[in-house]
């Protein structure tokens, strides 16, 4: 089977597709090398959005800075839209979080972009670490390194 | 200016469930099964559906915020994900400063019944606006 990628754009994720019948293909771990970029996406802050968190967390939301802890949500919606289909199995082994202090309203709107920041075999596991940005207008917000088993 | 750090973060708790799983399933898009299906989880060595490991994560997050004020950025946390939260566990975040002069935490994530999820070390700095 021969994998072509879609072009990149804003939005979308860098998927790669099957030759023959042009659905998306399985990441793999072959697939990933450090600097490879899987994309960007817009990620808004809106009224739903931060419901779901205040459900999940019993907390009030505020009326103006978003919880950190929204941006971790945020960052990892960002990471699991942007690199699918994945293969079932993965594990989320570790995660590095820094923040820049840049405090974000609700509302916002940020960007999360992804890329590989390493691999390795290691007890015959294969280990991806994913690096995970969050930025609002062009300034960043936090990042974070995910490490992960990865499953193929 | 930054206040002083306290010697201890505020315990915070969260009760896991299957309620709180499918939103957060919703807020974060990750689906898996292992966090809803019985079925499906008991064919894994989990045995029962386990709580999204970035919920703890939130908590912890939460937890820091509300211990240390907005006067404290955190510079970099440094969590690895020890066991899983089974759903309907109850986990308590909390920390403890170890080193005071590099503003450095001992952070966790327990569940009530002992066992450790989540550990790692915070490092803080003051804020400065952007």
């Amino acid at each position: 089977m021969r994998i072509v990628e879609s072009p990149r754009a804003f939005g979308m994720p860098i998927q790669k597709l099957d030759f023959m019948t042009q659905a998306p293909a399985l990441w793999t771990f072959d697939d990933f090398e450090p600097g490879r970029s899987f994309g960007r996406m817009e990620i808004r802050l809106d009224s739903r959005r931060l419901a779901l968190w205040s459900q999940v967390f019993g907390e009030n939301v505020g009326d103006n800075e978003v919880s950190s802890s929204v941006l971790v949500a945020a960052m990892m919606e960002g990471y699991l839209k942007l690199l699918q289909p994945r293969p079932p199995g993965n594990v989320h082994a570790s995660q590095v979080l820094s923040f820049t202090g840049r405090q974000v309203q609700l509302g916002a709107a940020l960007t999360a972009s992804v890329k590989c920041h390493d691999k390795y075999l290691k007890t015959d596991r294969r280990w991806v670490i994913f690096h995970v940005a969050l930025a609002e207008c062009g300034q960043e917000v936090m990042s974070g390194d995910i490490t992960t088993i990865w499953a193929r | 200016v930054a206040g002083s750090l306290p010697s201890e973060l505020i315990p915070l708790r969260l009760t896991t469930s299957h309620e709180t799983s499918a939103r957060y399933a919703d807020l974060t898009a990750d689906h898996n099964p292992i966090h809803f299906d019985a079925a499906f989880a008991a064919s894994t060595p989990f045995g029962a559906p386990i709580a999204h490991g970035t919920q703890s994560l939130g908590l912890l997050m939460l937890c820091i915020e509300k211990s240390v004020g907005v006067e404290w950025t955190v510079t970099e946390l440094q969590i690895r994900f020890v066991k899983p939260v089974k759903v309907g566990e109850t986990v308590v975040a909390g920390g403890e400063l170890a080193d005071e002069t590099h503003r450095v935490y001992h952070v966790f994530v327990d569940t009530e019944a002992g066992q450790r999820a989540i550990e790692g070390t915070l490092r803080l700095s003051p804020n400065t606006p952007t």
